[in-house]
């Protein structure tokens, strides 16, 4: 189908697809994903491979909005306030669904490098859905805001963790003809350091030019061009760079918020014209999802779901009750950290062009799990915003977590 | 925000140097792409990937040749009575080559799973090619020509077919070459390509589908030869000369002046050449005989024999021939084979023999001798010199150098026996 039509299907569909899961009180995110999934290829096929290709650039900007608006829960006086928390549950959930992934495909008689690699890659908590979850249902409160800086700290882990799996597979493969120990020390801790160091500086940066410019401008559509320009430039030059444009769009987000004397309608204007690139977003996201995997995942899947949940749930739960947070939190924290999207497809991708050997494994289970996360991750995550009585509070539309 | 701006703007600054910094020594320092982080090929990965290429560029030529052969096999059809393939030469008409002595009178073709009967061949036993009629055969397309000349390196495709079906076979043209087949002048089309049995009466034709040589035998090989010279063939074998010796196995002719004198008989027509295997000689016609009279009427010249070929005879012809002093009255029946078989071969002890040859094999041939004046050549057996036989060499010789001032010799060759007047030496 030509692209424009697809692109005008797709936001309509979308659309209608948000309208009818509201009546079964499903998140209008999980309507977007259901939509792009009933339109991929592994269904009605309506958007075909070379439609997804070429909309990606759409998902890309998308995704650097989003992590945009996510860096904002790094503004240093909700972060001195929660940080410690915040880093606390984060390290807690996150080591303990490595840890149960891990060893559970270890049990399951896979090699060390699989494990270690679905392991890091469990870790990641989607973003996108997460926060467009938090926006649909005007949340605020203790859960929505430990809930945001988690996903924050998370996918920051999960890069981390997952580039140390990387390097040590490396670091102990058989040494390869052409390269020598410390060539493959300096390739991997390069790549670990540039993407965390690097990233955040040139998001710093970018957003010190955001920060600056935007004191100048007023008028919303000026506002609305001067952060699509920035938040392109950002993504465009992590591309260039070998950058991670999911840290740099972070980094923007959290240079943004702490710089800018009026950074309040920089991302008033945003939330006000964005949906349709999330509506996009999310429909791509799901038409990229393989329902088919499921069914072959196995139980390397089933092991990857339940052992990444339980892990999940156990740690938010008990670091939760450790740091003497509310009943609410420590009961439904968990819930809200299930989706998991694009950071663990993109790894999977690394995975796929750097451990050739390890690939089909990784890509099947992770791909497959994605595919029952996303659908269910929002709704869980709603889920534990209702139960926590946090749905409705938020003042306006404008992202919950900013300070007022 | 409690720290005074002063300070922030100092903190900021330095960050963002720091920042700059980093990445400027990152994008410095950054190691670049492995080559071996990218799929490298092997040495013996790229012979590999060399040799699939060319196969793959082989199998396409292959197809491109597959698919010319299809195109241009509606106009070949097979005939597995006479065990050679045929042309589509003109509506109605195809050529195939000849492989036995005789061709049939019809014969079955094979052709779109259809049999059809072909009839009214047309062919003389001196000539490689039979046209035959091919009635109710609409779906068979005439071979186009070629307008233009094949030059030097030009692909063509040989297309003919066995019992199994379509077989073809790519070439390279070289050339046009005058040949002679069974002393026949022809024009060959030279290819890269040794034609066998089993693609007699197939196609040679160019990239463009248009037929530049029909497949025919030549001597002991096969050869292609261009359709004009096929076509001349064709016309011949519809003469008088080549159906009284499709017929017959007869060749005659007016006498020279000398044979005249020689023979001493001023009209009727001699006969030059008598075809083993065939009616006349069943019939007990000899070369030298001269015909006078075809069932009664005087013969003067070719024309009176007329009737010997005509299809519509009922009665047969009656012959009267005057050899030596004597005049015969030979009945002929027309197209009794009388070809010798394997099976006729004699046979005892599991041993199989040929018949016991006649005559005297001839050597060689002085050029300029009276011998090869009267076209006798190396590899002929001389079976009778004038009335006689010869039995010894002795009396072969004292035939040829003593007696008369000249005489009629009659040779055997190639399954043939010709007469001819060998005359007198000068003194």
């Amino acid at each position: 189908m030509d692209q424009l039509t697809s692109l005008g299907l797709i936001l309509l569909l979308a659309l209608l697809a948000g309208h009818l899961v509201r009546f079964i009180r499903v998140p209008e995110v999980t309507g977007y994903i259901l939509a792009g999934v009933a339109l991929g290829p592994s269904l009605l096929g309506w958007l075909s491979e070379e439609n997804l290709i070429a909309m990606s650039v759409f998902s890309e900007v998308a995704l650097g909005l989003i992590l945009f608006s996510v860096g904002s829960v790094f503004e240093f006086t909700l972060f001195g306030r929660i940080g410690r928390q915040v880093l606390l549950l984060t390290l807690a959930e996150s080591t303990l669904a490595a840890t149960v992934v891990t060893t559970g495909m270890l049990y399951f008689g896979q090699p060390w490098q699989v494990a270690l690699l679905l392991g890091a890659i469990a870790i990641a908590t989607a973003p996108a859905s997460t926060l467009m979850v938090i926006r649909e249902s005007n949340s605020a409160g203790p859960l929505t805001d430990t809930l945001l800086g988690i996903v924050a700290v998370n996918n920051l882990l999960c890069i981390t963790a997952y580039s140390l799996v990387a390097a040590t597979i490396e670091l102990l493969a058989p040494a390869g003809a052409a390269s020598s120990f410390l060539e493959t020390f300096y390739r991997s801790g390069f790549l670990l350091l540039w993407q965390l160091v690097g990233s955040v500086a040139l998001g710093f940066l970018v957003g010190l030019l955001l920060a600056g410019w935007s004191s100048q401008v007023t008028e919303g559509g000026e506002v609305l061009i001067l952060l699509a320009g920035a938040i392109l430039l950002c993504v465009g030059l992590s591309r260039l760079l070998d950058l991670s444009p999911l840290v740099a769009s972070l980094a923007v987000g959290a240079t943004m918020v702490n710089l800018a004397e009026r950074s309040r309608h920089v991302f008033d204007a945003l939330s006000a014209t964005d949906p349709p690139f999330y509506a996009i977003f999310f429909v791509i996201a799901g038409a990229e999802l393989d329902a088919r995997l499921i069914p072959v995942m196995g139980a390397l899947g089933v092991v990857y779901v339940l052992g990444r949940a339980g892990g999940k749930f156990a740690g938010a739960r008990l670091a939760a009750r450790r740091l003497g947070l509310s009943a609410e939190v420590q009961s439904y924290l968990g819930f809200a950290l299930l989706a998991q999207a694009g950071l663990a497809v993109g790894l999977t991708l690394a995975v796929n062009s750097r451990f050739t050997g390890f690939a089909p494994v990784v890509s099947t289970v992770v791909l497959a799990s994605v595919a029952i996360y996303e659908m269910v991750g929002p709704v869980s995550t709603r889920f534990a915003l209702t139960r926590a009585g946090e749905v409705g509070l938020a003042k306006s539309a404008h992202d919950p977590f900013l300070p007022t | 925000m409690t720290r005074p701006a002063s300070a922030n703007a100092k903190y900021i600054f330095t960050l963002a140097a720091v920042s700059v910094l980093i990445l400027v020594l990152g994008s410095l320092f950054r190691p670049r792409p492995r080559s071996a982080d990218q799929p490298q090929p092997s040495e013996t990965d790229l012979a590999r990937l060399t040799r699939l290429t060319e196969r793959r560029s082989l199998e396409t030529r292959a197809g491109y040749f597959a698919q010319l052969a299809d195109d241009v096999a509606t106009s070949v059809v097979r005939m597995p009575e006479a065990g050679a393939s045929g042309v589509v030469w003109t509506t109605g008409t195809i050529a195939t080559a000849r492989l036995e002595r005789r061709f049939p009178a019809t014969t079955l073709l094979k052709m779109l799973g259809r049999d059809v009967r072909a009839s009214g061949a047309i062919w003389a036993p001196h000539l490689p090619v039979v046209g035959l009629q091919a009635p109710d055969v609409a779906q068979l397309v005439p071979a186009r020509r070629a307008v233009a000349p094949a030059r030097s390196g030009d692909w063509l495709v040989a297309v003919w077919r066995t019992d199994q079906g379509r077989v073809f076979a790519p070439a390279s043209f070289l050339d046009v070459a005058p040949v002679s087949c069974d002393e026949r002048p022809s024009r060959e089309m030279l290819s890269t390509l040794v034609f066998t049995r089993s693609m007699a009466g197939g196609g040679l034709f160019d990239i463009d589908g248009n037929l530049i040589g029909l497949i025919l035998p030549c001597g002991e090989r096969y050869a292609a030869i261009a359709p004009g010279q096929v076509d001349a063939m064709l016309s011949e074998a519809e003469s008088f000369g080549s159906r009284l010796l499709a017929r017959y196995g007869l060749v005659v002719g007016p006498m020279t002046d000398d044979e005249a004198e020689y023979f001493k008989e001023a009209a009727g027509l001699i006969v030059r050449e008598v075809w083993i295997g065939f009616s006349g000689e069943a019939a007990g016609l000899r070369p030298g005989d001269i015909i006078v009279a075809l069932n009664g009427e005087v013969v003067a010249g070719p024309d009176d024999l007329q009737p010997l070929v005509a299809q519509t005879e009922r009665e047969p012809p009656v012959l009267s021939v005057r050899r030596d002093a004597a005049r015969l009255e030979i009945t002929i029946r027309a197209d009794a084979d009388t070809t010798v078989r394997e099976t006729d071969r004699q046979t005892a002890a599991g041993l199989a023999w040929e018949s016991p040859q006649k005559g005297f094999g001839i050597d060689a041939v002085l050029p300029g001798s009276r011998a090869a004046a009267a076209g006798i050549r190396p590899g002929d057996r001389l079976l009778r010199i004038g009335r006689a036989e010869p039995r010894s060499l002795d009396q072969m010789r004292r035939l040829l150098t003593t007696g008369r001032t000249a005489a009629f010799v009659e040779i055997e060759r190639d399954g043939r026996r010709r007469g001819t007047l060998l005359k007198q030496a000068e003194p």
